[in-house]
């Protein structure tokens, strides 16, 4: 693999808090240009704290994290703003305008763009996700769903090259965090590199072709997502299961299914095969 | 004990009393080895605060008695005023440095059970308890709200005073959203565990008074009044003189 | 025995511009797990707080309809007063820790009540023990994780000994650990005690191994009200209002459209387990 195609790389990375607990150990980790790579692992296990070396938020205690060429330790949060949008578990953390449109042309106005740049942006943002009918409306009169939409879409505006998502499916029902993860992959298809951190297996088998599986402050799986859903076993020490459809193909491996199967679909075409045998 | 020294030493007029009570604090603090992160941001407010109000005693007070010690064009710096300014940087650092032993070394749930055994009402309790609980969890979506804003290219280490305070409106505004919506969440958790403002109650948890707790706030009331007493009235004890 | 009665109720929020409770009308027997789901907006957790009385007396509206909890009319009785009867614990284990520690916290509500210290000491020694908190009574409520402090909200609730305990989408901000604990702990309450159940939850695939029946809610209206093993034999009609399918049935729909004969659709992985693999066996048949 070429190195430029490499967007975000983290080198022995190492986070300690208060000078005592040890958030990530020693992670090396390549991301490259378009994946859509999934981070799973359960509370405390480091993945939040990975993510945030991507844009600046956190500096690591040791190693480093170089992102499309610039190490994070030379470079400010706004620098690398540019480059990595992140979407946090909450969006009313992020929603802080007095319309939709002001809060899209936020990023890109602290970023220095021209004004005739921002309102280009802005527009093809709220066209491309169907948000002219809340262009004027304040944003915490929105729903959950719709603010959450706004948030990511407020990230697009930057234009950053990777876009982390922390967390997109709190406080949805599943046809919104479908809707989401739908946007997602269209941005995907459009060249940008998506990172989200997730608990639902569900939708990191669907949406995700990479995964990495974090415990404890370390990298423990890093592979295609079959491959990781295939070892139960590990994923279990790190108290996580794989979703229902793969879990049966698990159990029903006798008959010659394999063990990474990722959708009902998948299973079904399986299940037929062997059937008419 | 604490809050009656701070009291002490905020009402008195007296240096030597100031003094003897912040030679007491700094005395606590060493005891309870208090860590110096604790205390330096106090250090750094107060010792800010008495620089400002240094310049405003020496340039805008005029020096009406005593000796003047230092003149140059407008400054003029007397005596008396520095005795003065001297006094308030006692008393500032004393209270700063109490309130630090207080908030290191009580929990926090002590304080509110500690309202309950004075019998101060259940609802002012209740209150100070939720201000207490919510201190917490505002201070984590605070610290949230400026790094999602950060992410968002908000830079709060750039620019001047004023452009950075004008930033922190940013993160004001969805901390506010953040806490309407809890406050509702809140209210309703209360009327389902049957809470209403007045009416009988039983205190549960409470600390008990032993007889030494009764003697030592008697006797802090005691210096209280003491103090009050020789501020007001001029009264003094044979033994301070 | 009725413990819940919910007759034509229409509610709607002084500022909604449509009824958010639709003339909603069901029942629910004494010791049932009823499981309500239903897309975000469905009005569930209104529908919730509209059996604690928090609705109508915390909320301006409009109300129309009669709910009842054991005999207690609603309408007539504060929240405060409905509480010994119908608890509920909310999603957010944040806003609904009110005190300092976990004693404190589910003593809170039996202060409330003015209970005698020793029942008080008893009543939390009981709940603790049910949901297994009864190691961290002296605990803050930062040293504990989101599965936890919600344990402690069931705890606290469970203390007031109500005869109903709603839960609206207890495990909807926790992590895979914490979604298990309160899981088990349903799980554990079903089994050892006789109190109504109604628990809001989008995880169809862990609901189904405790509902006795099944709600579905869509734009305030009841859609869809069947015991849970009925519950999605259509299950196209289900999936179009936005409730998720457990994949093991989703699975068991598109055989069943291709010929393969199953008696019905599996709701759980170890159902389904066994009869894929009688169907494997039989090749179809």
């Amino acid at each position: 693999m070429m190195i430029e195609d490499t967007v975000v790389e983290t080198r022995q990375l190492e986070h300690v808090y208060s000078g005592r607990v040890r958030a990530v150990r020693g992670v090396d980790l390549k991301i490259r240009r378009g994946e859509f790579l999934a981070i799973i692992g359960q509370n405390g296990s480091g993945k939040t704290t990975l993510t945030k070396h991507f844009n600046g938020l956190l500096k690591p205690t040791s190693g480093d994290v170089i992102v499309n060429g610039l190490n994070t330790k030379n470079a400010s949060i706004a620098q690398l703003a540019k480059r990595v949008g992140y979407v946090f578990q909450n969006p009313d953390h992020q929603l802080c305008m007095r319309t939709v449109q002001d809060e899209l042309s936020f990023g890109p106005r602290n970023l220095g763009i021209d004004p005739a740049k921002i309102k280009a942006r802005v527009d093809n943002i709220i066209q491309m996700f169907d948000l002219e009918r809340y262009r004027q409306t304040h944003p915490f009169l929105l729903g959950r769903a719709d603010r959450l939409r706004v948030a990511v879409c407020s990230t697009l505006t930057m234009e950053p090259d990777i876009v982390v998502v922390d967390e997109p499916t709190t406080g949805q029902d599943m046809r919104q965090s479908y809707e989401l993860m739908e946007m997602l992959k269209n941005l995907n298809g459009q060249g940008r590199t998506m990172v989200f951190i997730t608990h639902n297996m569900r939708l990191v088998a669907e949406y995700a072709r990479r995964t990495v599986v974090m415990r404890q402050g370390s990298i423990v799986m890093d592979d295609r997502t079959s491959e990781v859903f295939s070892h139960p076993d590990i994923l279990a020490d790190t108290f996580l299961s794989p979703p229902q459809i793969t879990q049966l193909a698990q159990k029903l491996g006798k008959y010659g299914i394999p063990s990474g199967v990722l959708s009902v679909k998948e299973m079904d075409g399986i299940m037929n095969e062997l059937i008419d045998k | 004990m604490l809050v009656s020294l701070s009291f002490c030493t905020l009402v008195t007029h007296n240096y030597y009393l100031a003094t003897g009570f912040l030679i007491l604090v700094l005395v606590i603090v060493a005891m309870a080895k208090i860590p110096w992160p604790s205390l330096r941001i106090y250090t750094l407010v107060i010792g800010w605060m008495l620089t400002i109000s240094f310049i405003l005693y020496s340039v805008f007070t005029p020096v009406t008695s005593g000796p003047v010690l230092f003149r140059y064009g407008l400054v003029t710096v007397g005596e008396n005023n520095v005795l003065i300014w001297l006094l308030v940087a006692i008393k500032w650092f004393a209270a700063s440095y109490i309130t630090a032993v207080l908030l290191v070394t009580t929990k926090q749930r002590d304080i509110i059970l500690g309202l309950r055994t004075w019998k101060v009402p259940y609802i002012v309790c209740f209150i100070a308890a939720s201000v207490l609980r919510q201190l917490a969890v505002v201070s984590v979506d605070f610290f949230t709200a400026i790094e999602a804003q950060s992410s968002r290219g908000l830079d709060f280490r750039q620019g001047n005073v004023f452009k950075r305070l004008a930033r922190f409106v940013r993160v004001g505004i969805p901390l506010l959203f953040v806490s309407f919506k809890r406050m509702e969440d809140m209210s309703n958790a209360m009327q389902s565990r049957a809470f209403t403002a007045t009416g009988k109650k039983t205190l549960y948890s409470v600390l008990p008074l032993k007889a030494s707790d009764v003697v030592v706030m008697l006797l802090l009331g005691g210096l209280m009044v003491l103090v009050v007493a020789n501020t007001l009235l001029g009264f003094r004890l044979p033994v301070i003189g | 025995m009725k413990e819940i009665t919910v007759d034509s109720l229409h509610w709607k929020y002084a500022t909604s511009d449509r009824w958010v409770l639709d003339d909603v009308s069901f029942e629910v027997e004494q010791g049932e797990f009823l499981a309500i789901t239903g897309p975000t907006g469905a009005g569930k957790t209104t529908l919730c707080l509209s059996l604690t009385g928090i609705i109508p007396h915390g909320y301006n509206g409009v109300w129309e309809g009669i709910v009842t909890v054991g005999t207690l009319d609603t309408r007539r009785y504060a929240a405060a007063s409905l509480a010994q009867h119908v608890g509920i614990v909310f999603q957010d284990p944040e806003s609904q820790f009110l005190t300092m520690s976990v004693r404190d916290e589910i003593a809170f509500g039996l202060e409330n009540l003015a209970l005698p210290r020793d029942e008080i000491t008893k009543r939390i020694e009981d709940a603790s023990k049910i949901v297994r908190i009864d190691d961290c009574l002296d605990r803050a409520p930062y040293e504990l994780s989101g599965g936890q402090k919600q344990r402690v909200a069931i705890a606290a609730s469970l203390a007031m000994q109500p005869e109903v305990l709603i839960l609206d989408e207890p495990t909807g901000q926790l992590d895979p650990v914490g979604k298990m604990e309160v899981f088990s702990v349903l799980e554990e309450l079903r089994r050892t005690k006789s109190i109504t159940i109604l628990l809001v939850e989008h995880l169809t695939e862990e609901i189904v191994k405790y509902a006795d029946r099944m709600m579905l809610l869509y734009n305030g209206k009841i859609e869809r009200l069947e015991k849970t093993s009925k519950f999605f034999d259509d299950v196209d009609f289900v999936a179009k209002k936005g409730v998720p399918i457990p994949q093991v049935t989703q699975l068991g729909h598109m055989l069943q459209s291709q010929g393969a004969n199953l008696s019905h659709l599996p709701l759980t992985l170890d159902e389904s387990v066994v009869m894929y693999s009688r169907l494997l066996d039989h090749g179809g048949k």
